[in-house]
């Protein structure tokens, strides 16, 4: 039982971590709570599908549900849903920032964002569910009594390994430098030569990337609605606060606890609860811990 | 005097939103000259340097770098066009470490990093020991060293210095001193903002006396500490400290 809970904790957890890098990083280098966050994922998701509509998800390959074409249309929605976020802070952001608007304009532009996001899915492909995929597979015992499908064992692959990428690419490229730099002081990172809007755009690019394969990710397992990203909204910006903002490390433990959180509470309380969670953890650390984690108490 | 690097003509500046705190201030540097703003708290000595280093955008005057109008550009073609600046606070990046943040101050350098990163420990032996740490862990001496290492990156023609001594124990105000005089000699020109009036003036070749965002007096470093109005003004209340 509590084996299965924390398998599937991880999972949750793999998925939200992907998500609330992004929360994360919009909250440290452009200073804003961006609410839109969870339609990327949303977007992700469906600009996957419209891939996969054209290409087909793939005879399965080996024990997954899916060939590579599944991970062709997950590339192509983390390109393209970066392009969105890009877009989208061009369009309402960026214009909001360049009048110096109060932090809580932003807050209700990322509002108005997020609806018409959601609303555009709804209007392209309706309320209804949708799958990628609907080949049955069998799940693999890991542990006695842990079980997972091989499509979800592959996402925790992947997550791990875009991670681990993520790293590399904070830690040593000229560009993820100058992000952590600017996630500690424009000011300061400006007079070193950076330019603010070229670190604004590889940070909406890297952020909208990671959330459409959180949002496919989350499709797969099983199926994509317009609300997808919306319901995971609250654990996105739990994990990103409960991390400590600004960090890859903060957020993607972050993820984890939230995801394990919500998947453990389900051995005490009903199912009905558990999107309860990640609001519970947010108040928690808000009152706690407020600066999370990892991070540098203010 | 050499040919000038710095003139700042009639620069007015403030805070976005604000009225504005420098009414109008002229301010020239030669290069290889050591010059210093001095003046009460709230004369605008800080808001001109961060005009001049592109944070704020001046609404009027004019600002030329070697000839160059560099009047309102941002901040980071400031530094493209040569001018280096040390904050007086918050100037070094604590959550990286101080090889990393010597490559960020570097982000404009393509192709000589590497000569340039050599340079800088070669110039400051204590950071070459502690390259890995993160800059948090440096004392407040070495922070100043550490930025002014990182302003140097971009092998600037003038660096402006805001407040660098602040909050150094007295030792350590010497060899902040010392070092400023070493890179005047090397032919980099600075610009500082002090509250520690005496001791710049004493490294300064000359001097700036600014109040109420104005320009008071201005001259020789030697003519302002022997000046009985600036001494009284402006000198007289810090003599602990210098």
């Amino acid at each position: 039982m509590i084996g299965q809970a924390i398998a599937d904790g991880i999972l949750t957890g793999a998925i939200i971590a992907l998500g609330a890098i992004g929360v994360s990083f919009t909250l440290q280098i452009m200073r804003f709570a961006n609410f839109a966050h969870s339609e990327l994922l949303t977007w992700g998701a469906y600009l996957a599908l419209v891939f996969t509509a054209f290409a087909g998800p793939g005879t399965p390959t080996g024990p997954f549900s899916f060939g590579w074409q599944l991970l062709a249309a997950a590339a192509f929605a983390a390109l393209m849903t970066g392009l969105v976020a890009w877009a989208v802070d061009h369009l309402v952001f960026r214009t909001l920032r360049r009048r110096g608007a109060h932090p809580l304009t932003m807050v209700f532009a990322a509002f108005g964002a997020a609806l018409v996001m959601r609303n555009v899915v709804v209007l392209i492909w309706g309320h209804g569910s949708h799958y990628y995929t609907r080949e049955l597979q069998m799940s693999v015992e890991l542990l006695p009594g842990v079980r997972m499908l091989p499509d979800q064992i592959f996402i925790l692959a992947l997550a791990l390994v875009v991670v681990v990428c993520l790293h590399g690419f904070l830690t040593y490229s000229r560009t993820g430098m100058a992000m952590r730099a600017m996630a500690e002081s424009p000011p300061l990172a400006q007079v070193c030569g950076v330019e603010v809007d070229a670190v604004v755009r590889w940070t909406w690019i890297i952020s909208g990337a990671l959330a459409a394969l959180a949002g496919v990710f989350a499709g797969l397992t099983p199926q994509l609605h317009p609300e997808i990203g919306f319901n995971l909204l609250l654990a996105l910006f739990a994990a990103a606060i409960l991390g400590g903002t600004g960090s890859l490390a903060g957020a993607v433990i972050g993820g984890l606890l939230v995801g394990l959180a919500e998947n453990l509470s389900l051995l005490f309380i009903s199912a009905g609860y558990k999107t309860a969670m990640p609001f519970l953890v947010l108040l928690l650390v808000l009152l706690v811990r407020p600066q999370g984690l990892f991070g540098e108490r203010a | 005097m050499s040919a000038l690097l710095l003139t700042a003509t009639d620069v007015v500046a403030g805070y976005a939103g604000g009225l504005p705190v420098v009414h109008g201030v002229s301010v020239d540097v030669a290069s290889r000259e050591i010059v210093t703003l001095i003046g009460p708290n709230g004369a605008g000595k800080s808001t001109f340097l961060k005009t001049i280093a592109g944070l704020i955008a001046p609404e009027s005057g004019r600002v030329e770098l070697g000839g160059r109008e560099i009047t309102a550009l941002p901040a980071h073609r400031v530094v493209a066009s040569g001018i280096g600046y040390v904050p007086q606070t918050g100037n070094v990046f604590t959550t990286l470490t101080i090889h990393e943040n010597l490559k960020v101050g570097g982000h404009t350098v393509r192709g000589e990093l590497a000569a340039r990163l050599e340079r800088a420990y070669a110039l400051f032996p204590v950071l070459a020991e502690k390259r890995r740490q993160l800059a948090r862990a440096l004392s407040g001496g070495q922070r100043q060293m550490l930025a002014i290492a990182r302003a140097l990156m971009t092998e600037p023609q003038l660096v402006l210095l805001d407040e660098p001594t602040a909050g150094l124990a007295p030792q350590v105000v010497g060899d902040v001193f010392r070092l400023l005089r070493r890179l005047a000699e090397s032919g980099v020109a600075i610009l500082m903002v002090e509250q520690n009036a005496k001791a710049a003036l004493h490294v300064s070749d000359r001097g700036y006396v600014l109040a109420e965002g104005r320009n008071r007096v201005a001259g020789r470093a030697a003519d302002l500490l022997t000046n009985p109005a600036v001494a009284e003004a402006f000198l007289g209340g810090k003599r602990a400290r210098a």
